[in-house]
């Protein structure tokens, strides 16, 4: 895998290919059972009817079939995610050398920059290839597991239609990161990019007036082909249309590359830094509180973070808790035979509005809290892996303090977010009208922190120990597998020794049953035990210098 | 003198991989050490044994009396490390670096704390992910000294430092020694422990091969004497002479070129009985002796070249 820098580059993207590509294809394939349930017992007249209400997120189209439910459900989000990975990925070629200083000892080697970029692209393109035919493989298996017809020619489309989507999200990423200064700055706008076409793609579908603002976006050449849907097919002029898009910033990112500065940017105008004297800066980092201590530090440098991840769930739930007001009557109809879909929700109450914000808000809660959890901690795991604490631990602060500043810092950003979430929740369903008992809900929020502290008391254990790659891997692979393992039980009937392992098992359906507040004690103190024992690894054990 | 560092049969390994082996040595109070060895020496591990930042396998390591493992917080507080690799948060200034490992350390005296700056010539206003590899380690010379320390330890210390900086270095090594201070300095620049030092341990694969004085270690030379004569002369004349271990003649015979041990009385008699007409003795640098310890395959040089002292 190091005979060239394409193979080198694609090794790269192993792990991320196995999750991104494994996890979606087996989630498509272990949905197909639970949209035969629904679409067997429901007309496609009265599904049209209850998702027309979503039709934001997705083009409801022959809703009747598996292939359809699951191409609206799932497959029309899927670049929105994975296209996170891909803005990343793509922004990072190149660029990422450049940060490190690895780029130069590549160009000191006899090969042009075309070639170290064109093989660099040529493996992110091969990766997300790969990523999309794990996906197309899956809605493969997904038909075989239901004995439906098994299309291969719409699943392989399938994955073209990802693969091409990923490509220019991944392009446009390349192109920004010759225009900015740093990978992540470049990886953060592609992403908002992405995000703001999905939305005009979304809000193109809401009436016909606004048809037009929909085909601004290269998100709608990826709706409109909906290759696992035999009725609707494949629009190969918009394949055409998103080859066109990414080749064009493809080449231009190239050619950019060729001619500007290592390090520098293409950006036409020079760019005009703030110059402050020393003793400004001086002055101004002496008054920083954020400086006045590890714990400080460490809340200091995860605010930006935290802020985003508050605004973006924030968001997110006070529109779940609008849509659930809007939907609540149709799909309390829809669901009456649907006992599958019913379990996976949790749905012994979804005749109420309680058990409606359980089933629907409180299906996907308590993953978003973990995997907010897994970022904040892992800022810990990354500071030991990169060698910050070099210079931190020179100084006469024990070490026991930096570890449990640092915890402290964590713990108040899992704390504070929860409660801007159910204080969000609160809200929006004081506005909607909705009828939820407030106590329990706010009961359900404090499940979350068992959640959180055993998701974070991992990486806390785990930090130092291992890479920071490998802890975060490691404890995102639990939560995903936890997560899955939790939703789709009910179709999948695992032992129940196994999902005892979830972290999720756990949590249960505290707005609308008794919390298990002994399974949360147990929970916390497992974390508390995890934390300790991270502790004492810290204080016992050596620390890395670092990379 | 009291000792400032002491360590005693100090090992540390990596699971099977070599680290340390057997490292005993005492630095003085108030003395500049070097810390001599090649990439992979084994320096950075001795010096974050040292620091309380990885546990000893085996032995024992103490600052001041105190146990650098056991004690690190207190002897922290008394000493100023600059380590050979650090990282920083890429979107910090320089200023709030400093700021924040100043406030981890109650505050330091601004007069000072500013001179350092001024010294050194450092902006404070960039970013770390902007700073020049020189400039990093102008930061980590500030954090290392802001404190007034009684114990420097500089980890190759004039890594990516511009010859005026070195300068300044050196000045600030000097004054901190007057001041008081010890100060353990690892390096492969032998120029600069030849400069700087009072002893110099020599450290190879791990263990430790010498500890001695700069100037003692430079009695061990083997200089070169070069000898020329009117007329062609021979080896012979000073084959016997005590001292010398080896006796080269150019192509006309006229220039003698000697391999010696010791003093020269000997051989200036005789090169005076047979009319010499010049004589020049090289004196080894450092870096000669340094290198007769890597070149003698883990023998020390007495033992290879058969001399003792």
């Amino acid at each position: 895998m190091f005979r060239s820098i394409f193979s080198k580059t694609l090794r790269d993207y192993r792990l991320s290919i196995i999750l991104w590509g494994g996890l979606l294809g087996l989630t498509i394939m272990a949905y197909y059972p639970l949209v035969k349930d629904l679409v067997s017992t429901t007309s496609a007249a009265e599904l049209l009817k209850l998702v027309q209400s979503q039709r934001f997120f997705a083009e409801p189209v022959g809703l009747d079939t598996p292939g359809g439910y699951v191409t609206w459900k799932l497959i029309a989000s899927i670049p929105l995610f994975v296209g996170i990975w891909a803005a990343r990925a793509a922004a990072r070629l190149g660029r990422l050398g450049e940060e490190r200083g690895s780029l130069d000892v590549l160009l000191a080697t006899p090969r042009s920059r075309i070639r170290i970029l064109g093989e660099e692209v040529a493996a992110l393109a091969t990766a997300t290839l790969l990523v999309s035919l794990l996906i197309g493989l899956g809605a493969l298996a997904g038909e075989a597991v239901i004995g439906g017809p098994v299309d291969l020619g719409g699943a392989l489309l399938t994955s073209l239609n990802v693969t091409l989507t990923l490509l220019v999200v991944g392009m446009v990423a390349l192109f920004l990161a010759q225009l900015l200064p740093s990978a992540g700055a470049a990886a953060g706008l592609a992403c908002a990019l992405l995000v703001t076409a999905w939305i005009l793609d979304g809000m193109g579908r809401m009436s016909p007036e606004l048809a037009w603002v929909g085909r601004l976006s290269p998100y709608h050449l990826y709706s409109i082909s909906k290759p696992l849907i035999p009725s609707y097919g494949t629009n190969y002029a918009a394949f055409i249309g998103l080859i066109a898009i990414a080749t064009v910033f493809g080449v231009s990112s190239v050619l950019l590359f060729t001619k500007r500065d290592v390090g520098g940017t293409a950006w036409p105008w020079r760019r005009t830094t703030r110059h402050e004297s020393s003793t400004k800066a001086l002055a101004r980092a002496t008054q920083a509180v954020s400086l006045r201590g590890v714990g400080a530090r460490m809340w200091g440098a995860g605010v930006p973070a935290l802020v985003w991840w508050m605004i973006g769930v924030g968001i997110f739930l006070a529109w779940m808790t609008g849509i659930t007001q809007a939907i609540k009557g149709q799909l309390n109809e829809l669901l009456k035979g649907a006992t599958v879909i019913q379990d996976v929700l949790r749905g012994s109450a979804l005749g109420t509005d309680t058990g409606l914000v359980s089933g629907i808000l409180f299906a996907y809660l308590p993953i978003l809290v973990a995997i907010f959890a897994l970022t904040q901690a892992s800022a810990w795991a990354r500071d030991l892996d990169a060698g910050r604490l070099e210079l931190v631990l020179s100084t006469p602060v024990p070490r026991w303090r930096v570890y449990l500043e640092a915890w402290g810092a964590t713990l108040a950003a899992l704390i504070v977010a929860p409660v801007v979430f159910c204080l969000v929740v609160i809200a929006s369903i004081q506005i909607t009208g909705l009828q939820v008992d407030m106590s329990k809900l706010i009961i359900a929020f404090i499940g979350f922190l068992p959640i959180e502290l055993l998701t974070a008391g991992i990486v806390f254990l785990l930090a130092g120990r291992f890479s920071s790659a490998i802890v975060n891997g490691g404890d995102g692979g639990f939560l995903a597998a936890s997560f899955l393992g939790e939703f789709l039980n009910p179709v999948l009937h695992l032992p129940g020794w196994l999902i005892g392992l979830s972290i999720f098992h756990y949590y249960g359906t505290p707005l609308i049953s008794s919390p298990q507040w002994g399974a949360w004690l147990i929970i916390t103190l497992i974390a508390v035990i995890l934390v300790v024992l991270g502790l004492v690894q810290f204080t016992r054990s050596d620390v890395q210098q670092g990379a | 003198m009291a000792a400032m560092i002491e360590t005693e049969a100090l090992t540390k390994t990596y699971g099977s991989a070599r680290g340390i082996d057997n490292v005993t040595l005492t630095v003085n109070e108030g003395e500049i050490f070097g810390f001599l060895g090649p990439n992979g020496a084994g320096k950075t591990t001795t010096i974050r044994t040292l620091m309380g930042l990885l546990r000893p396998t085996s032995g024992r390591a103490k600052i001041a009396g105190l146990d650098c493992w056991e004690q690190a917080t207190e002897i922290k507080r008394f000493l100023g490390y600059l380590p050979s690799e650090f990282s920083f948060d890429p979107g910090l200034t320089g200023a709030q670096i400093l700021t924040y490992l100043a406030n981890l350390r109650d505050g330091v005296e601004q007069a000072y704390f500013q001179q350092l700056v001024t010294r050194l010539d450092l902006d404070l206003s960039k970013h770390f992910r902007e700073y020049s590899r020189g400039n990093k380690q102008k930061v980590g010379l500030v954090q290392a000294f802001m404190h007034h320390p009684r114990l420097l330890i500089l980890d190759e210390p004039t890594n990516g430092l511009d010859p005026l900086n070195q300068q300044t270095f050196y000045d600030l090594v000097h004054e901190a020694h007057a001041g008081g201070a010890t100060v353990f300095v690892s390096s492969h620049i032998l120029p600069e422990v030849e400069h700087l030092c009072h002893r110099v341990g020599i450290i190879r694969e791990g263990a430790l091969v010498t500890v001695d004085e700069v100037a003692a270690l430079k009695d061990l030379k083997q200089r070169v004497v070069e000898v020329t004569f009117a007329a062609p002369a021979s080896s012979d004349w000073f084959a016997a002479v005590p001292g010398v271990h080896d006796v080269t003649a150019d192509d006309d015979g006229r220039l003698l070129r000697l391999l010696v041990q010791g003093d020269l009385h000997d051989i200036l008699q005789v090169a005076a009985s047979h009319n010499a007409t010049n004589l020049v003795a090289h004196d080894p640098s450092l870096e000669d002796i340094f290198l007769r310890y890597y070149a003698t395959d883990g023998q020390t040089p007495a033992a290879a070249g058969g001399q003792s002292r």
